[in-house]
């Protein structure tokens, strides 16, 4: 399970929204080859993972890219 | 209260910066659980963290779940604002 | 007749393959190299991935490496264009 904490990873200053980068941003992140569902086949995959190292890496690699949608 | 209080945003900054190499070390001792320079190198960031999380806590309301401690004695401010995506909150 | 040949480098130079039938293929040698570049795998064996072990090493502070996005110096790889070449 997960903790949440109160703060952005690293710290956003938007002077000028732009609806078109947004655009791409959320695609990157959302789409088929994007981070969300990296995370969710790293988190997944854990399970029948043989190797204590990789475990630990997948677990860590896929919180990492959990982070990355509280940016949306 | 205490005129002592440390900056809000320069605390923030040292917990962004702090965290930041935890989470990095984190990464490497998973594939590496041996070395003894990593796990140094992360206890130490671990500590200044942890130090860190509490002064922001006692000063400026809670980050995370497990400094609510120092924090919410007579009442839940884990709710307060700013959350991260509102003003002021990174 | 001359054919245009795209190779992987992009230089889109061309070769002369000389003439051929439908049977036979017959090629010349070029008359100008098409990729004079330097390989650094040069020899090694071919269609092989590799990712060396990673030693700790040439630490950023913790200042530099939050800016950076790593603190790992080795892995500080900012993107400079296709082919490092800011295109």
């Amino acid at each position: 399970m997960w903790n949440y904490e109160k703060r952005l990873q690293y710290p956003v200053k938007i002077t000028q929204t732009n609806p078109k980068i947004a655009q791409v941003i959320i695609s990157q992140f959302g789409g088929p080859d994007g981070e969300l569902a990296a995370s969710m086949r790293y988190l997944s995959q854990r399970y029948t993972m043989p190797y204590r190292e990789v475990i630990g890496t997948l677990t860590d690699i896929g919180t990492e890219e959990w982070v990355h949608g509280s940016y949306q | 209260m205490t005129n002592n209080a440390p900056c809000r945003k320069d605390l923030l900054c040292l917990i962004n910066r702090v965290s930041f190499a935890v989470d990095d070390v984190k990464l490497f001792l998973d594939t590496h659980p041996c070395d003894a320079n990593a796990l140094a190198y992360f206890h130490e960031y671990s500590k200044l963290r942890n130090q860190a999380l509490k002064e922001y806590a006692k000063y400026y309301g809670p980050l995370t779940i497990d400094t609510t401690m120092t924090s919410c004695t007579d009442r839940w401010n884990w709710i307060n604002e700013p959350w991260p995506w509102q003003e002021g909150g990174c | 007749m001359q054919n245009y040949h795209q190779n992987n480098c992009g230089c889109r130079q061309t070769t002369d393959y000389g003439r051929y039938s439908s049977t036979q293929y017959v090629s010349r040698p070029q008359a100008t190299p098409c990729c004079d570049r330097e390989d650094s795998l040069d020899g090694m064996p071919l269609a092989m991935a590799y990712v060396p072990w990673q030693i700790w090493q040439r630490i950023y502070e913790a200042e530099k490496g939050f800016c950076r996005g790593t603190i790992f110096e080795e892995l500080d790889k900012p993107f400079h264009g296709m082919g490092g070449c800011n295109r």
